[in-house]
């Protein structure tokens, strides 16, 4: 037929879980039923290196392979990654972008599959749903079963993990030697994974970006130490300093980082360098406080952020100019502020 | 003395110094911003040495482990009490300190 769209249609926020083949088809069936004309399949988040984006490429490759399968000729079928040109940093945002893509495209509603969650954040934090609701967009779960009642594939990861972890721990504090300390660093481990495996980690961990970061973390740490070892010397000039040279301002810097960690690991060495100080943090915005100039001029020359993105985003990260040159800092208050203002009153 | 001691003696030196920094600034620094930099930042080096300083004397790899793990928790604790308290002082509206204001005559 291809009598080309209908209009109206779903939009499918696909992951790679085992019911995505079970959604897709329902999505296409109830696209089918009411006579509407599109399945859109996309996927959220921005894509920091390239190994994440031929991931995200291959889950909606597949996607589509399902809906096409299920859709003979009667429905269009289309596939967007979105969320590629921003940093995200709070799940809310995701939920914005489906939204927005919802407007945009006229659609009728958001389709979920039965484990959704958006991946960026632990599905018992906070539900995609509490989100969704505050929208003036519909959404429904399919009703797909997720392969029984038994645990994903995800969740086996994220507990298995954390497992591992509080084992190390315990026996790291606990000391070798006994099997009484084996035994109960596995029964607190298994405690652990139990109680909190949906909770302590915001992405489900891969290995190869695991291994990545621990081995990069080898230079980033002795790095930041000594970024605070200098840091906190010229700190002790300052403060011992018999005029007192100190030059306070206020800056909104945006960190070029994405989702939780990082922004986290971000605002966290800022802090931890003497003379600056994260105030608050809305999504990648920082609110940041500093003692003197040169503390600011560290960091506009990305003295933390270029740290931070070589961390978690390898040498790729380093490419990105600094966010003095980027423009990506704006003082509020402070010496900066006021010549902004022309000699003025510091505005607030 | 031996060579150990000597090296224990120079951290817990260099951690009295940076706490004492620490202190000097909460004192003299003008309004919560700034002395929240003092009271928070230079715990990381006062307490970081300090800590070294007990690795050292104690020497054992269960030690120096647990000192490890010690350091670790005031590394990620350290910047989220600073953040606690310059962000309520922030919501509650408290305009930061700057240079001009040091003209008016108060401290």
């Amino acid at each position: 037929m291809a009598d080309v769209s209908r209009p109206g249609g779903v939009v499918v926020p696909v992951e790679p879980s085992a019911s995505l083949e079970g959604t897709v088809s329902h999505a296409v069936e109830a696209v089918r039923a009411d006579a509407l004309g599109s399945v859109h399949l996309v996927r959220t988040g921005h894509r920091t290196h390239d190994r994440k984006l031929r991931r995200d490429r291959r889950t909606l490759d597949r996607a589509e392979e399902y809906a096409r399968e299920a859709a003979g000729e009667d429905v269009t079928i289309e596939t967007a990654l979105l969320g590629n040109d921003r940093y995200m940093a709070d799940p809310g945002e995701h939920v914005d972008l489906l939204v927005e893509y919802v407007h945009e495209h006229d659609l009728d509603r958001i389709i979920l599959g039965p484990s959704y969650s958006v991946d960026s954040t632990a599905p018992s934090l906070q539900p995609v749903e509490s989100v969704l609701s505050t929208t003036d967009v519909e959404y429904e779960r399919a009703p797909v079963s997720k392969s029984a009642w038994g645990p994903t594939r995800e969740g086996l990861v994220r507990g298995g993990v954390l497992f591992g972890l509080s084992v190390v721990f315990y026996l790291a504090l606990g000391g070798l030697g006994s099997t009484f300390t084996y035994f109960a660093a596995i029964g607190t481990g298994v405690l652990v994974a139990v109680l909190l495996g949906n909770v302590v980690f915001e992405t489900t961990p891969h290995l190869r970006s695991a291994l990545g970061v621990a081995g990069r973390s080898l230079l980033f740490v002795p790095y930041l130490l000594w970024e605070i070892a200098k840091a906190n010397v010229l700190f002790a000039y300052v403060v011992l300093h018999p005029s007192l040279p100190i030059d306070p301002g206020m800056d909104r810097v945006d960190g070029a980082v994405s989702d939780g960690l990082s922004v986290t690991s971000f605002a966290n060495s800022i802090s931890l360098t003497p003379g600056t100080l994260t105030v608050d943090a809305i999504g990648n915005h920082l609110l940041v406080h500093s003692l003197t100039e040169g503390a600011r001029d560290d960091v506009a020359a990305g003295v933390h952020e270029g740290a931070v993105r070589f961390l978690f985003y390898g040498r790729e990260g380093l490419e990105l100019p600094n966010p003095g040159v980027r423009g990506d800092m704006e003082p509020l208050s402070g010496p900066a502020a006021t010549e902004q203002t022309e000699g003025g009153e510091p505005d607030d | 003395m031996t060579p150990t001691t000597i090296l224990v003696v120079a951290f817990v030196a260099i951690s009295v110094f940076f706490t004492f920094v620490g202190a000097v600034g909460m004192l003299r620094l003008p309004d919560v911003y700034t002395r929240s930099h003092a009271a928070t930042k230079a715990d990381t080096l006062g307490a970081g040495f300090a800590i070294l300083a007990v690795a050292v004397y104690f020497g054992t790899a269960g030690e120096v482990i647990r000192a490890a793990i010690l350091f670790g928790f005031i590394y990620y604790t350290n910047p989220t009490a600073a953040h606690a308290i310059t962000r309520a002082a922030y919501s509650q509206g408290i305009e930061p300190w700057t240079r001009d204001d040091s003209e008016g005559g108060s401290r």
